[in-house]
């Protein structure tokens, strides 16, 4: 009488089990908020890209962040955790194809690596966003730092990963969305923490969480270095 | 001795016109609107560096901002036929889409004799709102018309 279509006739019992920890979850949506934010400032905003120079520098901060929490976080955090060998990626799409449901505490193996991608693909936005210029009136602030042809060689750059940025978030939205027709919904755990037992595997290993307090130390260790990148050049 | 000093002449005809072939890989029209565009872009900075920054030459934006306007007057006939070829970043809709790429460029022109006129006054924040939205108008046909 429990049985949950969705879930293969699994009888959704039990109490929620915590998946992703605060700081990983608060991490994703200020990074949405960011990413979409970068680009309206850009698209539709002020002239001189403050805005949208602020946001890109708090995307900086944010991705050295998660990949610090990447390696100290708490495990469906740790890139280890789901960082996996090709086979388990080829595997996982196999049983896709075939219309099984594989169920995983954190990120599955193919989520895994689109995590990296895009993490990979905003650092080189952020990155190349400091030595990049509109050749009208706006320089990144390392700009002055290299030449001419590498100011133009990094604002080609940045210009072309943002499709590549978009083209990844959309390979995201639609897996998601994949599961959501399956009756799999990731979305609302990324808000809570949680997912309901039907969603986990039988097997689940316990996640081992870490402190919020660890997590902010790591950010303000991520906001320094950010800074420092970003400044000391100047002395 | 003849056939040396034919030689000779022969040899340095296909040099220099090897050369001239290399030469003309820098398309001249190109050259001339890059040096145009840049001069333009020189005069934005300047201001920016006024405005913005702290240099005080308060009295120079009006050269500026007449500099800009007179670049747009003297960017001739910027991409005749052909000057597609050679180092440019001139996307290909520059020569498909003509009256598109007028707009763009009397938008800007607008905006530069807006600029002219705010230079004209003492109102650094109307001069400042000007200076933005020539920098949009610059943007803009950059978004459309120019190479990634
Ligand atoms: C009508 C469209 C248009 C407008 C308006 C325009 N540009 Fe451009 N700009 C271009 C195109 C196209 C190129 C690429 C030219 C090329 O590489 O041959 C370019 C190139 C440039 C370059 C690079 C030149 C080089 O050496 O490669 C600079 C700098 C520049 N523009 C600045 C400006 C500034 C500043 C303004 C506004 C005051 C402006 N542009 C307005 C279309 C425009
Ligand atoms: C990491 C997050 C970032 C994202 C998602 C992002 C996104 C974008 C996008 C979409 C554009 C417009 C490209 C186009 O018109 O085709 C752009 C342009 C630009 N960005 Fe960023 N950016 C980021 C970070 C930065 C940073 C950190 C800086 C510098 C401080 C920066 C400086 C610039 C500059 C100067 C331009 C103008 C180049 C142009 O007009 O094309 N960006 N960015």
């Amino acid at each position: 009488m429990n049985d949950h279509p969705a879930t293969g006739g699994l009888p959704d019992r039990g109490s929620p089990v915590r998946v992703w920890d605060l700081p990983t979850r608060l991490f994703h949506w200020a990074l949405v908020l960011a990413v979409l934010s970068a680009f309206v400032s850009r698209k539709f905003g002020d002239a001189m890209l403050v805005w949208h120079m602020a946001n890109g520098y708090a995307i900086l901060v944010l991705v050295l962040f998660r990949l610090l929490w990447g390696l100290f976080g708490s495990t469906t955090a740790r890139f280890r955790s789901f960082l996996t060998g090709p086979g388990a990626v080829i595997d996982y799409l196999r049983a896709n194809l075939k219309g099984e449901h594989p169920r995983f505490v954190g990120h599955n193996p193919a989520g895994g690596w689109s995590v990296a991608a895009l993490l990979t693909i905003l650092a080189l936005q952020g990155v190349t966003g400091l030595f990049a210029s509109d050749d009208i009136l706006v320089k990144g602030p390392l700009a002055f730092l290299v030449s001419d042809k590498t100011v133009a060689l990094a604002s080609t750059i940045h210009r072309l990963s943002f499709l590549a940025l978009l083209a990844l978030v959309t390979l995201h939205l639609g897996a998601v969305l994949f599961y959501l027709a399956k009756g799999d919904n990731l979305i609302l755990p990324m808000f809570t923490g949680d997912k309901t037992p039907s969603q986990l595997p039988s097997d689940a290993p316990p996640v081992r969480m870490r402190s919020n307090g660890r997590a902010l130390m790591l950010l303000v260790l991520a906001l320094g270095v950010v800074w420092a990148g970003i400044s000391l050049w100047k002395w | 001795m003849k056939k040396i000093i034919l030689a000779l002449a022969v040899a340095s005809v296909t040099a220099v016109s090897a050369l001239s072939a290399l030469a003309e890989e820098s398309n001249p029209a190109i050259v001339h609107r890059q040096g145009i565009y840049k001069t333009m872009a020189g005069h934005m900075t300047a201001m920016k560096s006024i405005l913005f920054l702290g240099f005080e030459a308060p009295a120079d934006l009006a050269f500026h901002a007449q500099g800009i306007l007179d670049g747009f007057g003297h960017m001739g006939n910027a991409y005749p036929p052909g000057s597609d070829k050679g180092e440019t970043k001139a996307k290909p809709e520059i020569w498909t889409q003509p009256d598109k790429v007028k707009q763009r460029a009397m938008d800007a022109v607008g905006a530069a004799k807006a600029l002219v006129a705010a230079t004209a006054g003492t109102d650094k924040g109307a001069t400042i709102a000007a200076f933005k939205s020539m920098g949009e108008k610059c943007k803009a046909c950059h978004d459309d018309f120019r190479k990634e």
